[in-house]
Parts: structure tokens; sequence; C-alpha cells
């Protein structure tokens, strides 16, 4: 069982507690990932920026409300490859308008392990590889704009699952199941989906320090070993530490 | 003609010169003095002038005597390898050159050295009368540190109105964050253009933006905002027309990891803009991370100031939090802004940052990132040169391939 399991059926759950609540919840159709795109993806696929004039919506403004974050488990039969949620308006529906956002990508694969967790966190990973969808520079959060030339071509929460999918799945090959969650529906929902995501992040922190650990780090104390004057005052506290741990009485 | 941008630079240069000894912030009100930036929207619903000491230190290493007054810093014993802003702050407090507060609102962030100089402002032995405040920044940032540092600054206003007499006009809190979310967000649209290649404009506009914004006798005001909307308006312009920097032909993009300083920006940058090309996309004071301050409740509201202050505010996210925040951060901007290398500059007063040399080294290494540690001192050109600095990043520009 990996870490997140555990957090990707409380999405489940979030979903339906939305359903429940009476928000629009739309489990829309993904025909094969690429196939009929209205937009260009890949590396330069959205090679500008997307000005304010151009824009036909923008999604996760921290003003409007805003969450991201990604789930991945070794258990691809928990995740229902090529389902995309959307609770709240599509992108349609929200011409001029700054909609809060948020987005849950969950992957499975047989192969995905902590290792995948930089890689598949990063909620700006995407950058500039969908055209006319421009993620702006924002930590824990998706803040995005589509242009108005990619809504004319039809472009939809549909569109932008669909673009995360191939994307994602291109960039590592042991994603055999992906499921994307988008919520629209307004900034206390969204506030409900990050109570979910606080709890991810201190995982995520968690495993980030022990893999800088591994590597001979301790991020902690926003030093590095190597040149720290305190090293052999720290040396000897983690020596004293394994001492006691050594000696406190063990579990049966 | 005079383009729109020089137009701007003059009204934001103005503004700031205006900064030396006299309050940053004047107003007609009672002065507060500080060894840091104060939540600045406080100060000026309350009507107050507020002086940052680490900053009028900062400002004097930009004067002709710079030498002279850092100099005189170390006579009076601060430690020779201390932060030269610290230094000359140091020297006009001990020389009476600070004009007297009537309230001083001191915090332990961000580095060693403002907090040094917040225990020097508190134990002047004239000042011995003035009624002081100390804020506790928690080296954290959750959403428990946010309230922490939210309600300390909900208590330092209690103690202004305490000593002043005067109570807090609320309404006037929440007009000035209204503009100041307003203001944050050109901020961050003037940020977004700087992805388009050719940067459109100068980078630097960022800094000039943000300090023009916090630090001048015009803070949080309509003129800003307009001086911001002008800003990005031309800059939209340029990003329409694919233009570059007017006169510079860019050829590297490079993220500056560290304060800019008095001297690069005016003899380093420009210098590389000019005969190499290379433009600094970013640096600690340009990149913000501002998110909007709450206005639901009084409590949201001081939460997100405790935010805005611990992780948002500049200097203190990048030197008050994790090696991996210092990190993820600078990932994060070279991929976002296409920034070619990083150069860390090892101001030799970051201490914190200095410790850091090796893992950011290491990890750029990992990243294929071209990565440069100079070892200047930002606030003296006489520890290295601004010649010696630009032949030493030509060289690294050259050898790595970037030019």
């Amino acid at each position: 069982m990996t870490l997140f399991d555990a957090y990707i059926r409380k999405v489940s759950e979030y979903v339906e507690e939305m359903r429940a609540q009476g928000r629009s919840v739309k489990v829309l159709s993904t025909p094969a990932l690429l196939e009929g795109l209205p937009v260009k993806i890949g590396p330069g696929a959205n090679p500008g920026v997307i000005l304010r004039e151009d824009t036909y919506a923008e999604l996760g403004n921290p003003e409007a409300g805003s969450c991201a974050f990604a789930l991945f488990t070794d258990k691809p039969g928990l995740i229902p490859d090529g389902r995309i949620t959307l609770i709240g308006p599509d992108i349609k529906e929200a011409a001029g308008q700054s909609l809060p956002f948020g987005q849950v990508l969950m992957m499975g694969g047989a192969g995905l392990d902590d290792k995948n967790l930089e890689e598949l966190q990063q909620p700006g990973f995407i950058g500039d590889q969908i055209e006319g969808y421009m993620v702006r520079s924002s930590s824990q959060s998706v803040w995005s704009r589509v242009s108005k030339d990619a809504a004319a071509k039809g472009f939809d929460f549909t569109s932008l699952g669909r673009a995360l999918m191939a994307l994602y799945r291109s960039g590592n090959g042991n994603i055999q199941a992906m499921e994307a969650v988008f919520v629209t529906s307004g900034r206390d929902d969204i506030k409900r989906l990050d109570d979910i995501a606080a709890q991810v992040r201190k995982i995520n922190k968690e495993l980030v320090r022990q893999a800088w650990k591994l590597r001979g780090y301790d991020i902690d104390c926003a030093s590095d070993c190597s040149s720290c004057g305190d090293k052999a005052v720290c040396d000897e506290i983690k020596e004293v530490l394994k001492e006691q741990q050594a000696r406190s009485p063990q579990p049966d | 003609m005079i383009n729109v941008y020089s137009q701007l630079q003059m009204q934001a240069q103005k503004a700031l010169g205006g900064l030396c000894l006299d309050p940053q912030n004047a107003s007609s009100g009672p002065f507060v003095l500080g060894n840091g930036d104060f939540f600045i929207e406080i100060p000026a619903a309350y009507g107050c002038s507020f002086s940052d000491l680490t900053l009028t230190g900062a400002n004097g290493t930009a004067l002709p005597n710079a030498a002279e007054l850092i100099d005189k810093g170390i006579e009076i014993g601060v430690e020779s390898r201390m932060c030269n802003a610290i230094k000359v702050a140091s020297y006009y407090l001990e020389a009476g050159l600070v004009r007297k507060p009537d309230l001083i609102i001191t915090s332990n962030s961000c580095c060693d050295a403002m907090d040094t100089l917040g225990n020097l402002i508190n134990g002047y032995q004239p000042w011995v009368d003035v009624p002081k405040f100390k804020m506790d920044a928690p080296h954290s940032f959750d959403e428990a540190s946010y309230k922490y540092m939210g309600r300390q600054l909900r208590q330092a206003v209690a103690f202004m109105e305490d000593v002043f007499g005067k109570k807090m006009d609320w309404d006037r809190l929440r007009e000035v964050c209204v503009l100041s979310n307003k203001q944050a967000q050109l901020l961050l649209e003037f940020q977004e253009l700087k992805k388009a290649v050719p940067c459109p404009a100068n980078p630097d506009f960022s800094r000039l933006g943000f300090a023009y914004d916090r630090w001048t006798g015009e803070r949080v005001s309509p003129q800003i905002t307009e001086w911001l909307e002008q800003l990005v308006s031309a800059t939209e312009a340029r990003v329409k027309a694919k233009q570059g920097i007017e006169g510079i032909d860019e050829k590297v993009r490079f993220l500056w990891q560290d304060l800019a300083g008095s001297w690069p920006p005016g003899l380093l940058w420009g210098r590389l803009q000019k005969e190499l090309g290379a433009v600094c996309i970013m640096d600690y004071m340009s990149y913000g991370t501002l998110t909007p301050i709450e206005l639901s409740s009084e409590e949201a509201m001081f939460t997100s100031f405790g935010k805005r202050f611990l992780l948002e505010d500049p200097m203190n996210r990048q030197a008050l939090h994790t090696t991996d925040l210092f990190c993820d951060d600078i990932l994060g901007i070279v991929k976002d802004f296409k920034c070619d290398a990083v150069v860390m500059p090892a101001h030799i007063a970051h201490r914190d940052t200095n410790s850091r040399l090796k893992i950011v080294r290491d990890m750029c290494r990992a990243k294929g990132i071209p990565c440069l540690v100079l070892g200047i001192d930002i606030w003296d050109k006489r520890h290295m040169t601004p010649d010696v600095a630009f032949d030493r990043m030509k060289t690294f520009f050259q050898s790595t391939g970037l030019i």
C-alpha cells in the first residue's frame, strides 16, 4: 500500500459529499486521449504569455480560491482510468470570469513509488505544454488562464483532463491508470478540498525530508551539514538520541 | 522622446531617493521604528510614519560616502563580517543621527544581522523611555505559524492603540488592504509577463515596483496602482509585439538568487545586459508569491497578514525557512521563467544562504543547470569590484557555452 491510498478514497468521498450537497457533478466522457483534442499539446505548445485581454477565463486566482495536488498508488485498480469529474461550471460557461479552481490528479501504476514524488507532485509541471492554457507561477496551487482562441476551439475540462493525462503518461511510463477531478463550484468547496491537500502536503514534506536525508542533508535545519559550524554538536546529539533509543524498552 | 519606462523609473526613483535618514512612509502621525518590515498596511491605515532601520542602512550603502559609513560601523564595534547595511544602520543609530521614535516594533526576522540590529535598537540607552514591542516570528510556514504571527501583529496594533491613545480605523484598514490586493495582482501580472522570451521590459521593474509600493511615502496609495497599471499595460503591448528590452539583444536569462544590493543592478546587471545580452530575470526581491489579504473577518485578515509576513515577504521567504523551500523556489523560477543559469552572489553576510551553497550547486548539477557562486558583498563594492564580478560572470557564461 502506498501512502496516498487513503487520500484517494478521501477524494472519492469528497466528490460524493459534493453531490449530496447538490453541486453539479459531471463525469465527463473521455474518448482516446489525443483523438479529436481541440488544442495541440507537447513542449512549447503554448509558447507565449496569455495576456489579460486574450483571456477567456481565469482559473484558481488566489482571490477566487485555488488548490491542486496529485496522488499516486502502486495499485492501478484503485484508479478508474480516464475518468474526469467536474464539480461546478465548465469553461464555456465562464466567459470573462475568474473561477475558483481545484485540481486533483490521481495516478496508478505498479511501478510508481515515493521516488516519483517530485515529478508527479509539481502543479506547474505542465508549464507551456497545452496550447491556449497558461499555468501561472504559484506554489501549492494551479493559477491558470484559458485563451479566447482555445475556448473558441472548444477547449473545456474534458480537453484539459485528457491533455494532462496524455502529458503525465508520456512523461512517466509507469502510469497505468489516471483520473482527474476538477472543482469550480465555489471558494468553500475549494477550502474543503484544501483540508485534504493539507494532509497530503504533510506527507510530501516528510517524503522530501527523507529523500534529502538519504543524500546526506537535513533540510529541516536550513543548513548544509558539510559547511555547518554546528555539525559536531549536531552529530553528538544524534549519537545520544541513538543510544537513548537503544536503551529504551522495545515493544513486544 | 522619453519612453514610458523612463517616466516610471524616474517617478519611483524620486520617491525612493527621498529615503535616507528621514522616516520612510512619512506622515504627520507618530513615528514608529523597526529593524525590518512591519506589515506596511497597518501603519498606512493607522496614519503613522514607519521606518525600517535596516532599509535606512541599506540606502546608506548607495550613497557616495558609503565606504566611510560602512567603516564607521566597524569602528563602533560591529563585527567585520556582519551585513554592511546593518553596519551603516548601527552607525546612524550610535551617532545619534536617527530621529527618536515614538514607538519601537522589532522582530527576530529575518536574519541574524537584522535580529542583532533589533537588539541594538531595543538596548539603545537614549531611547530607554520609548515603548517597545517585540514580535516573535516562527521559522516555519504552515497555518498554525500564520495564525501565531497574525496574533502578534494584532497585539502590535493593540499596543500602538494603547501607546498613542488612538484606535485603529478598521474600515480604513480594509480599504488599504483592498488596494494592496489590487497592487499585488498587478505586480504578479508584470512578473508573469517576464516569462516572455525575449523579456519585454527591464525585469528589475519588479523590484522597483515592490520597493515603491512598500517603502516610500506613497505606500499602498492609488498612485502606486496607477504606476503599476501603466507598467503592465506598456509591457503587455511589448509582449504582443514580441519586443524585448529596448536596445538589448537577449542571449542569456539568469536568476540572481539573493538581494540585488545597492551596486549590482546599476554597475553589473546593466553592463551584462548591454555588453553580453545577459538579462537578470529574477532576484530575491523581485520574486512575488503574494496571496490576497483575506477580508472575511478580523482573524482571517490578521492570519493572512501573518502568511504574507512569514512566507511572502521576499527576504523572510528566502532566509527564514527550509533549504527545501529555497531549492524549490530556484527550480521553479528557472523552469517558469526559462532561466539558463543560476548565479549565487553568496553575499558575504548572508550566512543562511551561504550554508546552502553546496546543496544548491549539487542540485543544479543534478538538473543540468549551470550555476556560478560569486562571493561578493552586495552593499560594498570594495570586497569584489564590479569589474571583477563582470569578468567572472562573462567567463562563466562563455565557459558554459551560453554566449
